[in-house]
């Protein structure tokens, strides 16, 4: 039966927007396509998981490991019991199920509210232990910590590096603007699940291009409470803002330098837009292109020493590449008459970004060969982000009249949607948190 | 076979849609409270670490909402908020005004000449297609190509701003072009 489920696994998923609309409501992953070579593995349900409070540490991983796409987790129906100990199992019994891989543990209470969950992942047909670990967690943090055993069991299988325990941050605007109703836009940050969203800013005019900082503390964003655009930077665990620039025109697309220290942004000058560096400690400001074009959205390369930007200086917008150091400009697309919004993946090799024309789709080019992979299928998709470890993409798509955000393997293969209520765009993918 | 899988498909999508119906929503801890700050766009923050409850006196360099807005879109002379539904619109990856829009920059012009102590706000729009920070770049040549065309007509520059809104203030929702073509736009709003 599991190997006809295998073959058969183009799953199908009714997207079911909700009705109602809650500002802050979580996003649910829904698988929309499979690839039938995914890892066949068994989360077996942890023991004392009852006992942590009300969250379900075994189906967290199994959700995570589903939605990589890497993996084939078995229904818990079709396990044949629920040990929770190597001694426990039934290998033979196992056997049958066809995974390669199982994991089984506990959740013990430490008291005081704290846990240590345990972790045993048994390789089947040999039928022994493959590896154990054990994930410390509190009350409050057991969803962050599921996702750290999801990254662990990620790690051990593959041999790259989860990107499970992470962040994404995202707008989303609740109710479209009616007459006599104010619009409300939102920015919201989740886990990378979309589960545990916290509006973090709320506003009556638009909010775009949320940006993390390399340490995960801050956010920058544009943002149009005053009636035009403004970039501020915002401490995710105090709430402070900070007004890094409010000049006359736009003040728009901020990127964080890898070090920290600097801000990338786009300022205007009559009819011409351009790439500028705010330090952000001292407060100076220098401009990197000149010309009759709109340059915008820089985004900076993993080593610091490249920006990629959209330009227009060739007609249409394209993406060049500007060395920070020598001022050299490299134009990166040749392919399409409409390509924007790159951003480099984290091993610098390749860029993702928006290549359109008639359709909008999102698009990852190796910055060595040039070779150029089309991975979405909508009309209007958008705001491209890497996951941390550059195994997924997340982006903007359309679906019906909202907006919905979609992750997309590196290779193309595998494609989910995060379904929400309201219209949500420009996810951007946290860095790790720090081990 | 090819019945087999299609019939496999429906299967999967009833049992699907029959999971996703019985999957509870969690409850998320958004904004606690919902009071808006004074002026016209309030922007309230929440601090992350304290579970997402809004804490409106740690706003830190925040000093509220400054009256950028000035009231642009709610004049008080009839003339002008007659003038307001005079859109110029523009065609695709284009802030070329088009010569059938030119009598309106000029009905525009002509009033503000008339009405020196007038503002007038430029507000510039395009379409939801491509990028969105590119679409305020677009957006801002649109707005300022239509402030040239006032200034060049007499209109003192003192009496003008302009400002983008790229794709993120739609007029009309939806996709094609019968749709695309009523955002592609700028706006001119009267201040009192």
């Amino acid at each position: 039966m599991m190997r006809v489920l295998n073959w058969w696994r183009v799953c199908v998923v009714t997207l079911l927007m909700a009705t109602s609309s809650a500002f802050g409501e979580p996003l649910r992953i829904e698988v929309t396509e499979g690839v039938s070579s995914a890892l066949p593995v068994a989360i077996v349900p942890f023991a004392g998981a009852a006992q942590a409070p009300g969250t379900p540490v075994s189906a967290i991983v199994n959700a995570d490991l589903a939605r990589s796409g890497r993996f084939d987790t078995l229904a818990t129906a079709e396990m044949p019991q629920q040990p929770s100990s190597l001694e426990q199992m039934n290998m033979p019994a196992w056997r049958t199920t066809g995974v390669n891989y199982a994991a089984i543990g506990q959740v013990i209470p430490q008291g005081g509210g704290s846990y240590m969950i345990r972790v045993v992942l048994v390789d089947v047909p040999r039928g022994q232990q493959l590896a154990a670990f054990q994930v410390p967690a509190t009350a409050d943090d057991m969803r962050s910590a599921a996702h750290r055993v999801s990254d662990l069991i990620y790690e051990q299988l593959l041999g790259e590096r989860g990107a499970f325990n992470t962040r994404i941050a995202y707008v989303s605007v609740p109710n479209r603007p009616r007459i006599g109703q104010p619009a409300e836009y939102l920015l919201m940050v989740s886990d990378a699940d979309g589960e545990n969203g916290r509006t973090v800013l709320k506003s009556k005019e638009p909010l775009m291009s949320p940006v993390w900082s390399p340490d995960g503390r801050q956010l920058a964003y544009v943002s149009f409470e005053s009636g035009r655009s403004q970039i501020f930077s915002q401490d995710l665990g105090t709430g402070k803002r900070r007004l890094l620039s409010s000049k006359p025109g736009i003040n728009g697309a901020p990127s964080w330098s890898p070090d920290g220290r600097q801000m990338a942004l786009a300022l205007s000058d009559g009819a011409n837009t351009h790439i500028h560096l705010l330090d952000l400690e001292g407060g100076g400001l220098r401009q990197l292109t000149q010309g009759a074009a709109i340059n915008t959205e820089p985004t900076w390369s993993p080593d610091g020493s490249k920006l990629a930007f959209t330009s227009d200086r060739g007609g249409r917008p394209q993406i060049y590449e500007l060395d920070v150091a020598t001022g050299q400009v490299r134009r990166l697309t040749y392919q399409g008459n409409y390509n924007a919004r790159a951003r480099y993946s984290p091993d610098g090799k390749s860029i993702v970004f928006i290549s359109g024309g008639s359709t909008f789709r999102i698009a990852v080019q190796d910055l060595q060969t040039g070779a150029l992979r089309v991975l979405s299928q909508g009309s209007e998709d958008e705001s491209p982000s890497f996951a941390p470890n550059g195994a997924m993409i997340i982006y903007a798509s359309q679906y019906g009249d909202a907006g919905v955000l979609s992750t997309v393997s590196f290779d193309g293969k595998v494609r989910q949607r995060v379904a929400g209520s309201g219209d949500i765009r420009e996810a951007a993918w946290s860095p790790y948190r720090p081990r | 076979m090819q019945l087999l899988s299609k019939w496999m498909v429906v299967g999967v999508m009833v049992l699907a849609l029959a999971g996703c119906a019985g999957s509870s929503k969690k409850a998320t801890k958004g904004a606690a409270g919902g009071e808006w700050a004074a002026g016209a766009g309030g922007a309230e923050t929440s601090p992350l670490a304290e579970g997402g409850g809004l804490k409106g006196d740690e706003w830190g360099a925040v000093q509220g909402t400054t009256a950028g807005n000035s009231g642009y879109g709610s004049p008080t002379d009839p003339r002008a908020a007659a003038l307001q539904s005079q859109v110029i619109y523009f065609e695709y990856d284009s802030s070329v005004v088009a010569p059938q829009y030119m009598e309106v920059v000029r009905t525009h012009g002509e009033y503000l000449k008339k009405n020196p102590n007038v503002r007038a706000n430029l507000e510039g729009h395009t379409d939801e297609r491509g990028s969105r920070e590119y679409n305020i770049a677009l957006g801002q040549r649109r707005s300022d190509a239509v402030m040239n065309l006032l200034i060049a007509q007499g209109v003192s520059a003192s009496q003008l701003s302009s400002v983008s809104f790229g794709e993120e203030k739609s007029a009309a929702y939806g996709s094609g072009e019968d749709t695309w073509s009523k955002n592609r736009r700028v706006e001119v709003r009267y201040a009192p």
